[in-house]
């Protein structure tokens, strides 16, 4: 490598402090020492170590390793030598602050420019007939691009919601209420209990030298309840997105309630929300996740997507898989099915939250829901606190009921 | 730890038959040269655990292997007490008169202590490498109970005190991400993920384990794996799955791959019924392969409401 040690070392640093602040890595201080030793004893001589070095140091899962590549790109890679500090600080720049020295001015307007005409002065200088016409013509691509972004499997996507603040407190505990009424038997693990099935050698042994040796006082174990973990998959159609705040609250509040607790939003695409909701604060806008959010919907491509990208790390008998959608889907009704039906088999009881759900006269007659109601275990609506509460307590009913038999 | 010690090695895990790639072998000399434990992920059968019992042969030094399982505690990981010692120790004692404190702190001496695993680990003169066999399998408890020997290489025995590694082990966990390890866990381990290799490699990885398997039936298996790899199975057969399957076919003395061997051995790469239907479904997509014609990768067509065929976005 051309550069000196020190330059790199200064990169290096800058470099691990975007991937902390940009990408949410835990790249510290400790992590940025251990890279530099590496380098150090390793050598920078060839670049693909350098890549490999801090890859290894840097990433700490596949899809760390993703946004790593692509970063490490753009900043070592890239041509400019002050690549890093200058994208450092355009990103770190406040609004209305200058964004960097060289930032491009603000496109003046021209005295000619046609977005002038609208200004009435009260010339009483109307648009022109052509100008009409085309902003009729305009009317109706737009209504149609609306019509297209609603039912399409294609449309363009829209801006990401944000986790609604208001009635944050009443959601969390109904999440919590939600947790408790979900009961999928026992773990394997031994822990101690006035009342286990298991002696427990160790205490007994140690209470026993309280007596002269002989275990007067017997301590047990027993297995504690497992903990069921819950995932979460978010239709961000367009049709969907006037209940996202909501959904996205929900989802919020179950990874602040659990640690195994994993969100995911789909509308052309998957994209897994786990980690951004835990770096996102309540209020606050999501970053852009692409085609994920505000496109049509191709349900069933993106729950085969989920179960063969992530089925694997999250599906179980422990896991309750709750699909918040309005089933208006646009794909394939038979890969929905098998999506559906394989979901069920690796999970311990599906959910299936339909904002029309409770609505008069609803019933499952969506191409999507047709396709899925054969798998799922509860359909319920919601739009609030006192839904979760409602769905929770009819976990809870079934729960009972599978034990009473 | 001296990284010249074990010379090059790429070079010797090549020797004893494991194909490792330039960023693995980094990270493995990372591993060694900043004393950190290293996680590697991967779908399964792609040679992580056989990676770790690799490198304990290149460091000429022990591999001490920790199996996890759901359930599994610091009994079995740790260590334990020897309790029928200890209450026959009891019973011989009982009419000494010595006090009671004395008395316990004698049972929970290192006479009575059985070693498991992680203390064993890190109570060797020599450094072995220490492989945490399928940490997802292990609670989430038990994850953060190896925090402490990962960060500081000690383990805290109430009755005992801290025990402080003779020597570092050279630390291995592998995971086949069957749930999400913990920030903490993974923040004091280097990451290396492991995926399925590329066709060249594979048949690089078939000819170092088979030496004696025929060139085109290596490159067919792997063309296949490839296509198999692609397939929406439960599940996806891995590198271990290929070997085997080679190793058959050469037992079998087969040079070429053709339909009816494969009916008769896709046992060896499919381990699930609705996995070979599915793969039966779809004879007329890999019969060329069998023909060791390479295949074309078609567009899917999907509808659109109308509006028009659609290209799926390919990620």
């Amino acid at each position: 490598m051309a550069e000196s040690v020190a330059e790199l070392s200064h990169r290096v640093l800058d470099f691990f402090a975007l991937l902390r602040e940009e990408h949410a890595f835990s790249t510290g201080q400790r992590e940025a020492h251990d890279a530099l030793r590496a380098l150090d004893l390793l050598g920078v001589a060839e670049r693909a170590r350098v890549r490999a070095i801090l890859r290894a140091v840097a990433c700490s899962s596949p899809e760390q390793i993703e946004i790593f590549e692509d970063a490490y790109d753009e900043v070592f890679l890239a041509a400019d030598e002050g690549a890093i500090q200058s994208m450092y600080a355009a990103r770190h720049t406040r609004p209305g602050q200058e964004s960097s020295p060289g930032a491009e001015a603000p496109v003046e307007e021209r005295p000619g420019d046609p977005r002038d005409e609208d200004s009435d002065d009260g010339s009483g200088a109307g648009p022109t007939r052509e100008r009409r016409l085309a902003e009729e013509q305009n009317e109706v691509l737009e209504s149609w691009m609306a019509l297209r972004a609603r039912y399409s499997a294609a449309a363009a996507p829209a801006e990401p919601p944000t986790i609604a603040a208001a009635g944050l407190d009443s959601m969390e505990t109904a999440v919590r209420k939600l947790l408790r009424s979900v009961h999928l038997g026992r773990s394997r693990r031994w822990t101690p209990q006035p009342h286990g099935v298991r002696f427990d050698v160790r205490r007994t042994l140690r209470a026993s030298l309280q007596t002269g040796g002989d275990p007067v006082e017997l301590h047990r174990l027993g297995p504690p309840r497992r903990a069921p973990r819950i995932v979460v998959l978010v239709d961000g159609s367009r049709s969907m997105s006037e209940h996202a705040d909501t959904l996205l609250q929900f989802a919020y509040a179950l990874g602040r309630a659990t640690r195994r607790a994993h969100a995911y939003v789909f509308s052309t695409e998957l994209h897994d929300l786990t980690r951004i909701l835990q770096a996102t604060r309540p209020g606050c806008e999501l970053p852009n996740l692409g085609e994920s959010w505000g496109g049509g919907t191709r349900i069933g491509a993106s729950l085969a997507n989920f179960v063969r990208e992530h089925g694997a790390r999250v599906l179980d008998d422990q896991t309750l898989v709750i699909i918040a959608s309005d089933g208006l889907d646009a794909g394939d009704g038979q890969q929905l099915e098998r999506a559906m039906r394989e979901i069920r088999r690796r999970s311990a009881a599906v959910v299936w939250l339909n904002p029309h759900a409770n609505s008069r006269g609803f019933t499952p007659s969506a191409a999507g829901m047709r396709s899925a109601v054969p798998f799922v275990d509860v359909l319920d609506a919601v739009h609030d606190a006192r839904d979760v509460e409602r769905v929770a307590e009819r976990l809870a009913k079934g729960a009972r009921r599978t034990q009473a038999r | 730890m001296n990284l010249t010690e074990f010379g090059d090695l790429p070079e010797r895990f090549a020797e004893r038959g494991y194909v490792v790639g330039d960023d693995f072998a980094t990270a493995l000399e990372l591993m060694l040269a900043l004393e950190k434990p290293l996680l590697l992920e991967g779908p399964a059968g792609v040679g992580k655990t056989e990676s770790a019992k690799i490198l304990a042969d290149v460091m000429h030094t022990r591999l001490i292997r920790l199996q996890c399982y759901e359930g599994l505690d610091a009994a079995s990981a740790l260590y334990e007490w020897n309790y029928p010692k200890q209450l026959l120790r009891i019973r011989i004692t009982e009419n000494d008169g010595g006090d009671t404190l004395a008395r316990e702190a004698e049972i929970f001496s290192e006479a009575f202590l059985l070693k498991r695993p992680l203390l064993e680990a890190i109570t060797q003169e020599r450094a072995p490498v220490l492989l945490i066999d399928e940490i997802d399998r292990a609670d989430e408890a038990f994850e953060a109970f190896l925090l402490e020997l990962l960060g500081e290489f000690q383990v805290s025995i109430p009755e005992l005190g801290t025990v402080k590694a003779k020597t570092r082990p050279a630390v291995i966990l592998t995971s086949n991400r069957s749930r999400e390890l913990s920030d903490a866990l993974r923040r004091r381990c280097l990451y290396h993920w492991i995926a399925y290799p590329e066709r060249e490699r594979e048949v690089e990885i078939l000819r170092a384990r088979l030496p004696e398997i025929d060139e085109r039936l290596a490159e067919q298996i792997a063309r296949f794996m490839e296509f198999l790899r692609a397939q929406p199975f439960e599940k996806v057969p891995g590198v271990a799955e290929s070997l085997d399957w080679a190793l058959a076919l050469v037992r079998l003395h087969k040079s070429a791959l053709d339909e009816r061997t494969l009916e008769l051995t896709h046992g060896c790469i499919l381990k699930v019924q609705r996995d070979w239907e599915l793969l039966q479904a779809q004879r007329l997509r890999y019969a060329p392969l069998l023909a060791g014609v390479e295949l074309r990768e078609q567009a899917p067509v999907e509808p659109d409401y109308g509006i028009g065929k659609v290209r799926a976005r390919r990620g």
